[in-house]
């Protein structure tokens, strides 16, 4: 019984605690959204666009099984808006059409290209350009995986930045320019990452998004809200706290040089994108230079959710594994005499309330729920912190919400955000339950070093998109 | 259960409630807000065009833009797009149609430079304008402040560079920035001074691309201007100004580059090469051709892409032994350089035959063939007239001897029956055995294709055929 009461109380405190930092967040969040707004008015994007001290970037696109997007995605690439940079698709041993469609899409043609492996990768069987699209270079190569292809597309690149973009994104036009923005003024910048939205639902013709909407599915609208809340509020907080230790692999910019010198990414890990930012700050805080990671909350990368729950399970598994592989392989930056903000603050929360979090949350739970059960606590009381709760939950999703029409206002009506707050009322209870249970999952699967990827059913943008999924 | 901790609950859920509540009325009333505001702005742009013939014969509307903050940022945002008119040439006779009918005679033709800038500046001077832009720099605060200060640098006026040079120190970082590409956007020589004093500084105190930038755009046409303080500067000072040297370079200076060509940095020897690219003349090449051996990998592939800039036979031999360089960036350089540059491929392998390495073959093999080319001489061998086809047959037959079979190859996949026959004749016609392996591995592809296969399985019998003793 005297367990279950201590269980009680330190759920309590873990509770208050977490409400602390997401309030401290989203204040953080709130005023760095707003100064983000004024300032990009007063920049002449325009200008920037053909600037010739613009550095260069190699934007990689890694892609197997994509055939169903990878064109569009590749187009909406190309149309990019920025004055200097490269597109290179690497063909991780796709075993659909994915180069067949590429070749047809822009007449790719096999060149004899000499490759240079400063990362050891898997076999690259051909390297094809494409006449008619100067700024594009696809790689085929034998399958290794996402970190492996990546690697490849780095021994191609040759910008002094590379981007990685997902082969099922697609790009708003100014997206890089936006996000290369810190870089080009500030120097000091490493790394910087842009805001990733759900494409179920909205239009797109070409390659460009035509217009944001919603998807019809609770499961996909849920997600919204949860991307929402976890880049506008969260990575937008931590950024500028200076503490981001994840940049999405499906959007975000690093310096070649640096990524190369520390060996590139780590195949063996299924989050190689945050596992790089986290090795970045432990190479960086080692050297003792200083350096900024960045989040940029207006370039948008729009990409496609899990439509099904199995789908959705699968990648929240993988994630959770990620982030523990990530924190487990650089340990020793935690706590560290140079680890600074990241070593002290950052890396702890991120173990205790990221990775740990689900399991603490659901086990207290239940423990909260049995003591309220076992007559140990006050009915009243229980139910007051279960509302409490809930509260603060729906709170948190309603204020990210708010953050995206206050600052961006990509969802133009106003019946689109009136179903965004209305969706919010389920975000705590039960999808965030939900989640829960699939990270936990993930975490079990961590300990139990079970490398699992899982493919996602792609749809593709051509057409309009918002009728139900149809996963294979 | 204590009661306060009770108590402290319902409060914490009643404070939630309240919050969620207002944030939604929040959303609600900004939503609205925006709506109106849009709606009026729009009133107000269409009054200004409506009327902006009369503001521009000296005939000012009765209009509040003095008082009114946002009828000022119009007016101002409308003469500035007149001014910022890219190039200063009259390609948009939309502006031109407003002026008066003596000063719109002066314009008119495509291609001339256009009087409205000019005269709408001199206007916006007039009206005050500009004055009551400064006065709104002075009032505004924080990022608006920076926002006002960008417009008055649009309006490009003389009056406001005390103003700048002024602000350029202020404490705010913002407000320096936007000092700093307001002095950039006016884009006369006057505003070089104040940037480049920020250079003697101990530490630069705006951001460096921004203040490049700006340096760029005020001295497009006076490069000179920036000789004495490069003399002066030594260290990273040094080597950002000479980086704003090399966009701006100009055969004026060109002694002096060649002087900055022996520089100790390296930094400011690739920055000359960079500049060098924009110059022509014997005395360029020979400079580019000794930094292209400089003992520094990036100083040389600066020099490699300046040599790809001017092109030609001379730039191609310097660019040949690059592609045999120790560094794969030069030599990658040096490939693209030589790619870009249109010359006879039959030659161009002549030279390279006996002076490449493999590595450096494949390099230049790669880039001819990211570029297109031999898809494009594949087409050829299609051609009616029989000069390009032997052209086109002769530098394909160079390529192939050369180690180009990929790239060759892959034309039997063309997508016109004729161009791909054609191709599969000349390989034949070459009867290299040594492509029979390379067929084995198409042989999926070919299978695919219309004709694909039948073209292969006659091309291998050939080549089996011709092979065999």
């Amino acid at each position: 019984m005297s367990v279950l009461v201590w269980i009680d109380s330190f759920l309590l405190y873990y509770y208050a605690v977490l409400c602390v930092i997401y309030l401290a967040l989203f204040a953080l969040a709130l005023l760095d959204s707003l100064r983000h707004q004024q300032w990009i008015h007063t920049l002449p994007l325009d200008r920037l666009a053909t600037s010739p001290l613009a550095p260069p970037v190699s934007v990689l696109v890694p892609a197997r099984n994509e055939a169903a997007g990878i064109v569009q995605s590749v187009e909406s690439l190309l149309g990019l808006k920025y004055p200097d940079f490269e597109v290179v698709v690497i063909n991780d041993g796709s075993s659909d059409a994915t180069l067949k469609r590429l070749q047809e899409a822009f007449g790719l043609i096999r060149i004899d290209f000499s490759y240079h492996a400063r990362i050891p990768t898997a076999r690259v069987r051909d390297v094809f350009a494409s006449p008619t699209h100067p700024r594009l270079l696809v790689c085929d190569k034998l399958p290794g995986g996402k970190a492996d292809a990546l690697n490849a597309g780095l021994n191609l690149a040759r910008g002094a930045y590379f981007c990685t973009v997902d082969a099922d994104a697609v790009l708003d036009r100014d997206a890089l320019l936006r996000v290369m923005l810190p870089v080009y003024n500030d120097r000091t910048v490493v790394a910087s990452g842009g805001v990733v939205r759900l494409a179920n639902g909205s239009v797109f013709a070409n390659g460009r998004l035509q217009e944001a909407r919603l998807p019809r599915s609770p499961l996909e609208l849920l997600q919204v809200v949860e991307y929402l809340r976890a880049f506008l509020w969260g990575r937008q907080g931590w950024s500028a706290l200076g503490g981001l230790l994840i940049i999405s692999g499906a959007f975000g910019i690093f310096r070649r040089e640096l990524v190369l010198e520390i060996g590139g990414f780590r195949t063996r890990t299924v989050g190689e994108d945050m596992d790089l930012v986290v090795r970045l700050h432990r190479r960086l805080r080692q050297r003792g230079k200083p350096y900024v990671v960045r989040f940029v909350p207006d370039p948008i990368c729009w990409t496609e959710a899990p439509a099904s729950l199995r789908q959705l399970s699968c990648q929240r598994r993988r994630w959770q594994q990620g982030l523990g592989q990530s924190l487990w392989h650089s340990r020793d930056l935690l706590f560290s005499r140079r680890g600074g903000r990241i070593g002290w603050f950052i890396f702890p929360y991120q173990i205790v309330f990221e990775f740990f979090g689900p399991l603490i949350e659901t086990l207290g739970l239940i423990s909260v729920a049995a003591s309220a059960a076992l007559g140990l606590l006050n009915q009243e009381y229980f139910f007051r912190l279960f509302l409490f709760a809930y509260l603060f939950g729906t709170f948190i999703s309603m204020a990210a919400v708010y953050l995206e029409d206050l600052s961006y206002h990509r969802y133009r009506r106003a019946s689109e955000v009136a179903r965004l707050l209305l969706i919010s009322l389920f975000d705590y209870f039960p999808y965030r339950l939900l989640i829960n249970l699939f990270r936990i999952q993930g975490m079990f699967d961590f300990f139990r070093q079970r490398a699992r990827w899982g493919e996602l059913a792609r749809r593709g943008f051509t057409e309009p998109q918002g009728a139900p999924a149809h996963p294979a | 259960m204590p009661t306060a901790q009770l108590y402290l609950l319902e409060m914490a859920c009643w404070g939630l409630m309240g919050g969620i509540l207002i944030m939604m009325a929040l959303l609600v009333g900004r939503r609205w807000f925006r709506q109106r505001y849009f709606r009026r702005l729009d009133i107000w742009r269409q009054e200004l065009e409506a009327s902006w013939g009369r503001w521009l014969r000296a005939d000012l509307p009765d209009v509040c833009w003095r008082t009114e903050r946002h009828r000022r940022v119009l007016l101002a945002e409308r003469a500035a797009s007149v001014i910022e008119q890219p190039g200063g040439f009259c390609e948009a006779s939309r502006h031109c149609t407003f002026l008066p009918a003596e000063v719109a005679l002066a314009c008119g033709d495509r291609g001339q430079p256009c009087a409205a800038p000019a005269y709408v500046r001199r206007r916006v001077e007039e009206w005050g304008l500009v004055r009551q832009q400064m006065e709104a720099v002075r009032a505004a605060e924080g990022l608006e402040r920076a926002r006002e200060i960008i417009l008055l640098g649009r309006l490009r006026s003389p009056l406001c560079l005390p103003l700048l040079r002024e602000l350029r120190d202020d404490p705010d970082p913002d407000v320096r920035l936007a000092a700093v590409r307001a002095l950039g956007l006016l884009g006369t020589p006057e505003a070089v001074a104040p940037l480049l004093e920020l250079l003697e500084r101990a530490e630069m105190t705006v951001s460096i691309p921004s203040w490049q930038r700006a340096l760029i755009s005020c001295c497009q046409n006076h490069p000179a201007l920036l000789l004495p303080a490069l003399d002066r500067l030594s260290g990273t000072p040094r080597t950002l100004l000479m980086r704003v040297v090399a966009e701006v370079a100009s055969p004026a200076i060109l002694p002096n580059l060649l002087e900055l060509a022996e520089d100790p940095d390296p930094q400011i020897r690739a920055h000359v090469a960079r500049a060098l690219g924009r110059l022509e003349g014997e005395e360029v090449r020979g400079c580019l051709q000794r930094l292209l051996h400089d003992r520094i990998w990036f100083v040389r592939v600066r020099a490699a892409r300046a040599l790809g800039v001017h092109g030609g036979w001379k730039a191609a031999d310097l660019l040949l032994d690059a592609l045999n360089d120790t560094g794969p960036d030069v030599r990658h350089a040096a490939g693209e350089s030589l790619a870009a540059a249109p010359l006879p491929l039959d030659e161009l392998f002549e030279k390279a035959r006996h002076r490449l390495t493999p590595i450096g073959w494949g390099v230049l093999l790669g880039e001819l063939g990211r570029r297109g080319l031999f898809w494009t001489l594949a087409e050829q061998l299609v051609s009616p007239a029989p000069a390009v086809r032997a052209l086109a047959e002769q530098w394909l037959r160079a390529a192939l001897e050369n180690g180009a079979r990929k790239t060759l190859l892959d034309a039997l996949f063309h997508p016109e029956g004729p161009v791909a026959d054609a191709m599969a004749e000349l390989l034949v016609q070459h009867g290299d055995a040594s492509l029979l392996p390379w067929l084995e591995e198409l042989r999926a592809r070919a299978a695919e294709e219309p004709g694909g296969l039948h073209r292969l399985q006659r091309l291998e019998q050939r080549l089996t055929v011709s092979a065999s003793p």
